[in-house]
């Protein structure tokens, strides 16, 4: 069953329009990576789950539920969450209080405060600073964290990697693979490839607003799909 | 002199508070300046009024929140809701809109005549603190001023839906992905902005006059305060009324030539240090 489908999606911002019909399924559990170059409207793609864009035309579904005409809330409250880009921590919150928003979503299940700080165990350390005082690399554990506290099917992240350094970008891949193992399913923008490699199941290369490629991860190497990750 | 000076900044600061902190709130949520707080506010004062007539100051501190809450509701569903995404100019604008209206159907239905409320007998003549005589209604106003104040600070900082408040007010998009539901928070803040404004309408019975200027006054001064405070900010707006009430008060006994002028000096001064006002609020649009 998909945790997101979308379809024919065309939207953008303003007058301008970014995505040109974009389909693209997630099943439950599946770990999927969005690549491309910068400006090929990865990010626009995820915001609009939520309706941060302007959705000119096409359908976006969480489970069996059309959410393109409903307010961008109840994407999050259906089961789907975000890592935004630039992590976009609260800085007038606690790092505690800034995991304790995704609650608003009123879903039970495996990720709490407990399995958030095992996962990202600084978190604790640090719960009662305010989220913008931490590191770069911590700053993008409290939006993995804040994503996951709301126990969704399926958590969007937008760039986890931008910053960050090798020995964070291992750790990260070991804390996506546990979030997999725990039943929830991955979606990632990702310019790291050595990254998408070791935490995805299969790719869609994205250029110029369409889909012109994808494929299974061990293929993400191949040069015909260099070369269109290159349009 | 001193303490006559802290305790009168506080009195008066307290009828602050309890407006700016509702102005504050209902920006935070909804980029909006509501500047028909003010005849809110006149509208509290007028029914606490009538129902002091009727059935006494006590009574009237109970059921003008409530009526007012009521009118907040209102507010939400028939002008901020169907307003969403208008500029925010065209947005204040109906707010100022609806508030002359209302302060005319106020005075279509009072008069022009100022009114005044006696304070209940409890809390009428004064009392000696450290050999310095204070009346009671005024400290009276001040541990209500400070209590709402404290009751705000505790939702903000305790709750989950103060929680929410505040995430919306930093952030609204982050909020919305998060699955917090701004439409909903917002009704229940409006209300509760529109209910405060009630009870500092009541209280201000018995400590200032009740006419029909009176919204004009006090939404000048909140705005004041609300930018001083850093628009949005809840905490910047309960420390500028603080500040202001102490400058307005302490004006009036030190430089009372220019006391009219202190609040708008303190306004400048702010806004040239920290343009974002003393709390951590966004820029005004």
């Amino acid at each position: 069953m998909s945790a997101l489908r979308i379809e024919r999606l065309v939207a953008g911002y303003g007058a301008s329009t970014v995505l040109h019909g974009i389909d693209l399924t997630v099943n439950e559990g599946e770990s999927v990576a969005v690549v491309g170059r910068n400006g090929a409207g990865k990010s626009t793609l995820l915001l609009s789950v939520f309706r941060e864009t302007n959705i000119i035309s096409g359908a976006i579904w969480v489970h069996d539920s059309r959410v393109d005409h409903l307010p961008g809330y109840m994407a999050a409250k259906l089961g789907i969450s975000i890592a935004p880009q630039g992590r976009r921590i609260l800085p007038n919150l606690t790092v505690k209080e800034n995991l304790l928003l995704s609650k608003a979503t009123g879903r039970a299940g495996y990720w709490d405060l407990k399995a958030v700080y095992e996962l990202f165990p600084v978190l604790e350390e640090r719960a009662n600073r305010p989220g913008t005082m931490l590191s770069g690399g911590q700053q993008q554990m409290l939006a993995i964290g804040r994503a996951l506290m709301a126990n969704p099917s399926l958590v969007l992240l937008d760039e986890p990697s931008e910053g960050l350094s090798p020995v964070l970008i291992d750790g990260l891949v070991g804390a996506l693979n546990t979030i997999r193992q725990a039943g929830t399913g991955v979606l990632v923008v990702e310019q790291h490839l050595n990254l998408v490699k070791r935490a995805t199941d299969r790719f869609i290369i994205l250029a110029k607003g369409e889909v012109v490629g994808s494929g299974p991860t061990p293929a993400i190497g191949a040069p015909e799909n260099q070369a269109l990750m290159a349009l | 002199m001193i303490a006559l000076l802290i305790a009168n900044s506080l009195a008066l600061a307290s009828l602050l508070i309890m407006l700016a902190s509702g102005l504050a709130l209902i920006y935070g949520l909804r980029d909006v300046i509501n500047f028909g707080h003010g005849a809110i506010y006149m509208l509290g004062a007028y029914l606490g009024y009538t129902v002091s007539l009727v059935g006494g100051f006590w009574l009237a501190l109970i059921v003008v929140p409530i009526l007012l809450a009521l009118l907040g509701i209102a507010f939400e569903y028939l002008a901020l809701r169907p307003l969403q995404g208008r500029s925010h100019i065209e947005v204040a604008l109906v707010t100022l809109g609806l508030g002359i209206i209302l302060g005319q159907v106020i005075i279509f239905f009072y008069g022009g005549v100022a009114r005044s409320v006696d304070a209940p007998q409890i809390l009428s003549g004064s009392v000696t603190v450290l050999n310095l005589s204070y009346p009671v209604y005024r400290i009276f106003l001040i541990v209500m001023g400070l209590g709402s104040c404290a009751l705000l600070a505790l939702w903000l900082r305790y709750t989950s839906s103060g929680l929410y408040v505040r995430a919306v007010s930093q952030d609204p998009s982050v909020a919305r992905m998060m699955g917090i539901n701004a439409d909903r928070l917002s009704l229940l803040v409006t209300s509760l902005s529109t209910a405060f404004a009630g009870v500092a309408g009541v209280l201000a019975g018995p400590y200032l006059s009740i006419d029909p200027g009176m919204d004009v006054t006090m939404i000048v001064n909140c705005l004041i305060i609300v930018v001083i405070g850093g628009t949005g900010s809840i905490g910047g707006a309960i420390v500028a009324a603080l500040l202001f009430g102490f400058m307005q008060v302490a004006g009036s006994v030190f430089l009372p030539n220019i006391a009219a002028l202190v609040p708008y000096i303190l306004l400048m001064i702010v806004l040239l240090v920290a343009p974002r006002g003393i709390g951590r609020g966004r820029v005004l649009n």
